[in-house]
């Protein structure tokens, strides 16, 4: 066993874990947020993903022990209190939302890409959510909330 | 077997020592192959040596002759890094088309040449841009083309005492370029992949390199291609005196393969996008 101290949705976590632990496993058995989902286990469908350091990984495919000392926001450090995230709002606006599995690691893909590029391009939009896979969609109406949530962000920021 | 400890040294010296300690142990960089093989409770070592925390593997840094890239530099700071767009086309062409944003933002350079083995991303850029392989033990040193790597495999495979440090890449004022060939646009492994760099002057080619990647047990160079280029307009290339070449390359290396017909025939195209990736990159090298 190890002790490891991570840092999540802006709150510090030590536990004693198996060095085998996976990340998906700690977040979601030791701290029980269970907002980030596993689909494939192997790093293909990006259900798991979360950020880290403010760059997306696939949870599955991320030892606990390595993220230790690591930031991590997961689907629950997104909204402010009663208040969604733009993008979250933007989702359910334009009904990008269907069975909704894939939707946590898919707004967080679109946060980290938004954070970085908030004028992202169409394409720089489709390149940016190429690892989460939804069955339900078509991505049409995902890749549309994004652009409105760009259009909801851009505005809070000049309201500042 | 079991994991019995866990180690996260924070410098090369100290990762170097836990690996002439501990002989049943294994190196962790991305992860993103080696913990699928965890899931399966495959190569599971007894220690876990985890060189993230290991800044000094973790920089691109440019030298008066050559850019080195650290062993743990992964596809997005690759992706994103000015020398190598300024020297590099074909790296670049390679980390974009490499994974998803998720794996790129995980897996490393060392550990795609290290595990990738057959369908490397990165191999056949480096061989075609005649890299050299760094890798270090508590008392040796040990340079090795990375050409010479996979061609003489059995003997130059890295050693368990052994780190990949870095990655040392020429600069010189050729073009290069690269395309692969996946199953699915984001996430595939290449089924086939070509990288190349040229030298040309006045539309002569002086000098040229071919890799082709996942049409043999490793990639590896097309020196007759190479050869018989040399002093020919770059147009020559495109032709099928040229391209025949390449099939007929690739026929003899997996001529027992099933996917022989086809990759065959796909090499030809895959090369020529390669190729066209390069001379459009013009000034970009």
């Amino acid at each position: 066993m190890i002790e490891v101290t991570l840092k999540i949705n802006g709150k510090m976590y030590t536990r004693k874990i198996n060095p085998m632990l996976r990340l998906i496993d700690f977040i979601r058995d030791e701290i029980k947020l269970k907002g980030t989902k596993e689909g494939c286990g192997e790093g293909e469908c990006g259900a798991c993903t979360v950020i880290m350091n403010g760059k997306t990984v696939n949870s599955c495919l991320v030892l606990a022990a390595s993220a230790n000392g690591a930031e991590i926001t997961t689907i629950e450090g997104l909204s402010n209190g009663d208040h969604l995230h733009p993008i979250q709002e933007a989702f359910i606006e334009v009904g990008a939302v269907q069975c909704g599995y894939c939707i946590p690691g898919m707004i967080l893909s679109t946060k980290a890409l938004l954070d970085e590029n908030l004028d992202a391009t169409e394409a720089q939009i489709k390149e940016g959510i190429s690892g989460n896979l939804c069955r339900c969609t078509g991505y049409t109406k995902i890749v549309e909330g994004v652009k409105i949530a760009q259009k909801k962000i851009i505005n809070s920021q000049e309201g500042d | 077997m079991k994991l019995l400890s866990f180690f996260q040294p924070n410098n090369i010296d100290e990762a170097k020592v836990l690996l002439s300690k501990y002989e049943n142990s294994k190196l962790l960089a991305g992860g993103t192959d080696l913990l699928l093989d965890f899931k399966k409770d495959m190569n599971v070592p007894q220690y876990l040596i985890d060189l993230s925390k290991i800044l000094e593997l973790k920089s691109i840094v440019e030298n008066e002759s050559d850019i080195t890239i650290g062993s743990m530099v992964t596809f997005t700071q690759v992706k994103g890094n000015k020398l190598i767009k300024d020297n590099f086309n074909s790296i670049i062409l390679c980390a974009k088309s490499m994974g998803s944003p998720q794996i790129r933002n995980v897996a490393t350079i060392g550990g795609n040449i290290i595990n990738g083995a057959v369908a490397a991303d990165i191999v056949p850029c480096v061989i075609s841009l005649d890299g050299i392989l760094v890798f270090e033990s508590i008392d040796t040193l040990r340079e090795v083309r990375c050409e010479d790597y996979f061609r003489n495999n059995s003997i130059e495979k890295i050693k368990g005492n052994e780190i990949l440090t870095k990655i040392i890449i020429p600069k010189r004022p050729w073009l290069s370029g690269y395309y692969k060939l996946g199953k699915r646009n984001s996430l595939a492994i290449a089924r086939a992949n070509t990288a190349l760099s040229l030298s040309i002057e006045e539309n002569i080619i002086k000098d040229l390199r071919v890799c082709l990647g996942a049409v043999g047990k490793f990639p590896f160079r097309v020196n007759e291609l190479e050869s018989r280029a040399v002093g020919k307009i770059v147009e020559w290339l495109f032709d099928d005196e040229a391209l025949n070449i390449l099939e007929n390359t690739v026929y003899e290396s997996i001529k027992e393969r099933k996917t022989m017909p086809f990759k065959r025939n796909a090499i030809k195209g895959v090369f020529k996008n390669a190729l066209l990736s390069a001379v459009e990159s013009g000034g970009n090298k």
